[in-house]
């Protein structure tokens, strides 16, 4: 079943907002047309500035696009009474880049993961303290670090705290912009693989922003490449990329081992 | 091969705790050293205690750094500035945090040539735009008014690198240099070092947690964990036959397709 449609999005900024002089520059988006399966994990890569997180924000309710609508099972995101957008926020959920940047650094832990179920349900607060023990036990995290701030632990942590936050109120897609790009090898991977088991078990929508072309194909059923703001190329899993911004991203990827170096001029 | 770089049993601690336990490391001239490890491993300590520019809490309690035959250790603050940023230079892991928002890219290369050479505004300008063509920066002539606010994070990157070869350090400590550009930039910074160490051999030391990044540039591997190098070898070497339990663990993060 589709869940997301997203049609013919375009979003300007306002060059120079002065108050005569309103130019439109070139457009972040241009005529994005795509949509997403229950269950499916699409990945969206794309240079930096070629408008990947901008539709993220724009999925994500954070900005409203210049044209184009957004219906999400069916439902327009940009034309529905608040009661609704409230609906539509518990299915729809974010993990961005900078996790530490996304919490409030007064709250611990507990507090964190604790705050969706306290808009959303109506739990005593046992109930609460079950369930937030039991979302970090779904992210490999121990359940003492609930009373920890945020600053207090690692990166890898903070990240895995996030998608547990996000997974609190069994959301149908979650949308993860460089969620893994600022982590170390070992945990992306790991988060990597986690991501994979909790689509599996929970029947869970990802959309993949990222730059990184390789983590990207791992994960996901799809690829969209995106340049200047323009969807250039969908992919299937196991498809050979044609496009020359596909390209680029492709030669970017580093070897896996120094013999398939691609500018070895050194010798041995 | 010319040792420029020796980092002799270095220790550092931050109060009881060791930050940096006993690390030896040697940089040779036109080699790129990689140093891998993950956060929190000590990485960014050991390029901060080689620049002596450790936080005022972090103590180097034991240990040499040789520059050629001079031990910085030993040097006076003022000595020290003769060296720091002539012969060492430094490239961090956030290129828009290192440069001055309100300062053009010109005043950048002014302040930085100036404090170690005797130079003209002229001489100084004609200098810039060359080192950053030899970056492949696009019209270095107008980039010299730009703010650096103003380029993306993959061309302050390259500026820095070009602030580097202006003032021909012989050492390259390049703190996690392409962690924060995309996967194209991340090419091009690489592509850019390569052919540095090949037409200036100066020596480069390559900090990352990126296994890819080892692959394509470093010369010789050290692996850090907690503070201490595990293992050191080629890199080929390291790839083929990884001695260590954790650099195994690390070789097998990697995400294939």
């Amino acid at each position: 079943m589709t869940l997301l449609k997203v049609k013919n999005i375009e979003k300007h900024y306002a060059h120079r907002p002065f108050i005569f002089k309103r130019k439109l520059a070139a457009p972040a988006l241009q005529k994005v047309t795509f949509s997403l399966q229950e269950g499916e994990c699409l990945g969206i890569v794309g240079q930096s500035g070629s408008g990947k997180s901008t539709l993220g924000r724009i999925i994500l309710g954070i900005e409203r696009p210049t044209d184009g609508e957004i219906l999400f099972q069916g439902v327009n995101l940009y034309d529905t009474t608040s009661q609704q957008k409230k609906l539509i926020r518990r299915d729809l959920q974010a993990v961005f880049q900078n996790s530490y940047h996304s919490f409030n650094p007064k709250q611990t832990i507990f507090q964190i993961l604790e705050e969706p179920l306290l808009n959303f349900e109506h739990f005593s607060k046992t109930e609460r303290q079950h369930k937030v023990k039991e979302l970090l036990n779904c992210v490999e995290l121990e359940s003492k670090i609930a009373e920890k701030y945020p600053s207090q632990i690692s990166g890898g942590q903070q990240q895995r705290v996030n998608i547990a936050r996000a997974l609190a109120l069994h959301p149908k897609l979650i949308i993860l912009d460089e969620a893994i790009s600022s982590l170390d090898m070992i945990l992306q991977k790991h988060i990597i693989q986690l991501l994979q088991t909790l689509q599996k078990d929970l029947k869970l929508a990802y959309i993949f922003i990222s730059h990184d072309l390789q983590a990207t194909s791992f994960i996901s059923d799809r690829i969209l490449v995106m340049q200047d703001g323009q969807l250039v190329e969908e992919i299937k899993k196991d498809e050979a990329f044609k496009h020359p911004a596909s390209l680029e991203l492709y030669n970017a990827i580093l070897p896996c081992h120094p013999r398939e170096r691609t500018n070895n001029n050194t010798s041995y | 091969m010319k040792k420029v770089l020796e980092v002799k049993d270095l220790s550092v601690k931050i109060g009881e705790e060791k930050i940096l336990t006993s690390i030896n490391l040697s940089a040779y001239q036109g080699r790129v050293l990689g140093i891998i490890g993950e956060s929190g491993s000590g990485k960014t300590m050991l390029c901060q205690a080689i620049m002596q520019s450790l936080p005022s809490i972090a103590q180097i309690t034991h240990g040499e750094i040789f520059y050629q035959q001079q031990d910085l250790l030993k040097l006076s603050a003022a000595q020290l500035r003769a060296y720091r940023g002539r012969h060492l230079s430094i490239i961090m892991q956030n290129p828009s945090a290192a440069f001055d928002h309100i300062q053009t890219i010109e005043r950048h290369f002014r302040e930085t040539l100036k404090a170690h050479f005797v130079m003209t505004k002229n001489e100084i300008r004609q200098l810039a735009i060359e080192s950053m063509s030899k970056v492949n920066l696009p019209n270095p002539e107008q980039l010299l008014h730009y703010y650096p606010f103003q380029l993306s994070g993959g061309m302050l990157q390259r500026v820095m690198i070009a602030l580097s070869l202006a003032i021909q350090a012989s050492i390259y400590i390049a703190d996690e240099p392409t962690t924060a550009l995309d996967t194209v930039n991340q090419k091009q910074v690489l592509t850019l070092f390569d052919r540095i160490r090949l037409e200036t051999e100066a020596a480069i030391l390559l900090v990352t947690h990126d296994l890819g990044v080892i692959a394509e540039l470093a010369d010789d591997v050290a692996v850090m964990y907690k503070g201490e190098i595990i293992e050191q070898a080629n890199v080929y070497d390291f790839f083929d036959a990884p001695q260590h339990a954790y650099t195994k663990k690390l070789l097998q993060s990697r995400i294939t397709f």
